[in-house]
């Protein structure tokens, strides 16, 4: 079968009902897609399929033949990050990192679509995907962010006067 | 752990019930939002399957006062469909799953899964289903004394009266990944009969007949909503207990009565 993954054309040899997941994960060793709940459940395995956010775990390889395909790594690169990428950062969206590559996919979708600063708006499009490390007030204001398309320069962003550091005594050291 | 079951994708209804019946039986791939996962982890063996992604069964039609939903319309088109369906379609999953999942696959789905299986009842809609014995049609009833779902069957499509009016209530928490522990359904037909039934009152959908009949004897809501318990055969899962199931049930049943107006 023929997926494209991240504008590269590639040519798979996983089972017709293997999940995308693992034919991302495991064949093609693209390991953005989380492969958290494996179920459906908790979102941190969506790429976009032909541009919609779609659950990898729950998607067979065989529903998916011609498809383009793109996960966080054909979003943006170090050098020039997608707006969703740089409002991420900017507003410390991320904390342990695992969430943060489905709802940044997603997220790119709602932007792409559209989707306004609204937080019930964002709160809707983003209600399948969990944040084990519950960041979700830095999340919604990262996704309003991207959606308004403020101007972010990440290079400031640990110097911003939003953002106020607590200093754990001894740990400069 | 992935088989290496061959998938065919047929281009019509009709090439869909060939292969889904020819031996050896095949199992239907919808949604796959509960299915590919159950593969994946190995909790269903798949010898062959047949996905309807392109058999043209995706439609929604409505003539002479009937709605006919082809069995591979996605969840999120059932949305836009008037109570009870809408508001249960709706209910399900978040917005990335009601784009995949399909009605069919819903109706085809074990408990505590299968929560359209209970506006369904409620409208008496019916069934069309095949398998090697040729075409059925029936109520949901029928199609689960049938079998249900079972590799070599294909469910086709669904079709209903377009009620008065309808109602649905749900009790589930607030997060759209939770199940719906229990949810009645009511109809007002064109007759002026209300139906009423539940899901999560008993191991699966079930119709509430005492309370429709406390309605047509002129009865009041709350005297419906406190009959219904009879109808229930309530028991314990990891969503409710039996003894939270027999108490909510009622309340449930007054609020969807009040929304329909009765
Ligand atoms: C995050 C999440 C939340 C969910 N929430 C809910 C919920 O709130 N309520 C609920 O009811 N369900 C829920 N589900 C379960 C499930 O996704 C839905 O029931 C869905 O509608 C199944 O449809 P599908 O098309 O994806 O089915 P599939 O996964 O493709 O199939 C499910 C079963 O039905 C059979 N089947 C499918 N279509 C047919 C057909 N036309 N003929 C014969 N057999 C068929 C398949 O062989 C399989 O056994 C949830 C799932 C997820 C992942
Ligand atoms: S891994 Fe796919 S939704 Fe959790
Ligand atoms: S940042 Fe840890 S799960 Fe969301």
């Amino acid at each position: 079968m023929e997926l494209t993954v991240n504008s590269v054309s590639c040519t798979v040899q996983s089972p017709p009902l293997t999940s995308l997941l693992n034919v991302l994960r495991e064949e093609l060793d693209i390991t953005s897609p989380k492969a958290g709940c494996e179920s459906g459940g908790c979102g941190a395995c969506t790429v976009l399929v032909d541009g919609q956010p779609r659950r990898s775990c729950l998607t067979a390889l065989c529903t998916v033949d011609g498809a383009a395909v793109v996960t966080v790594e054909g979003l943006g690169t170090p050098e020039d990050l997608s707006r969703v990428q740089q409002a991420f950062i900017h507003h410390y969206a991320a904390q342990c990192g695992f969430c943060s590559d489905g709802m940044v996919v997603a997220a790119t979708a709602y932007v792409n679509a559209g989707g306004s600063d609204d937080t019930d708006a964002i709160r809707e499009a983003l209600a399948g995907h969990f944040c084990r490390c519950t960041g979700y007030v830095k999340i919604l204001e990262a996704v309003a962010a991207a959606a308004r398309g403020d101007e972010l320069d990440i290079d400031s962003t640990a110097s911003s006067a939003n953002n106020t550091y607590v200093t754990i005594a001894g740990a400069e050291s | 752990m992935t088989s290496t079951a061959a998938v065919s994708m047929p281009s019509s209804e009709a090439e869909a019930v060939a292969a889904v019946t020819e031996q050896p039986f095949a199992t239907v791939l919808a949604g796959g939002t509960l299915l590919v996962p159950q593969h994946t982890l190995g909790q269903v063996a798949v010898e062959r399957a047949v996905w309807l992604g392109r058999a043209e069964m995706d439609g929604i039609s409505r003539s002479n006062g009937r709605m006919t939903v082809g069995a591979a319309a996605p969840l999120a088109a059932c949305t836009r469909l008037d109570a009870p369906v809408g508001p249960c379609a709706a209910n399900i999953g978040d917005n990335e799953v009601k784009a995949q999942a399909t009605i069919g696959g819903n109706i085809c789905s074990p408990a505590p899964y299968g929560d359209l299986r209970g506006p369904l009842l409620a409208l008496g809609a019916v069934l069309r289903w095949a398998d090697p014995d040729g075409t059925h049609t029936g109520g949901i009833a029928d199609f689960a004394a049938s079998g249900g779902a079972r590799p070599g069957m294909l469910l086709l499509d669904v079709a209903f009266a377009v009620p008065e009016a309808g109602s649905f209530v749900a009790l589930r928490r607030h997060h759209t990944q939770s199940l719906t522990a229990m949810s009645v359904s009511a109809v007002r037909g064109a007759d002026g009969a209300v139906t009423i039934a539940a899901t999560g009152a008993a191991p699966d959908a079930c119709r509430l007949h005492a309370a429709e009949a406390v309605l047509a004897g002129g009865g009041s809501i709350a005297d419906a909503a406190a009959a219904s318990v009879s109808d229930a055969d309530p028991y314990d899962d990891a969503l409710a207990s039996a003894a939270y199931r027999s108490r909510v049930l009622p309340v449930y049943v007054g609020r969807a009565l009040e929304q329909l107006g009765a």
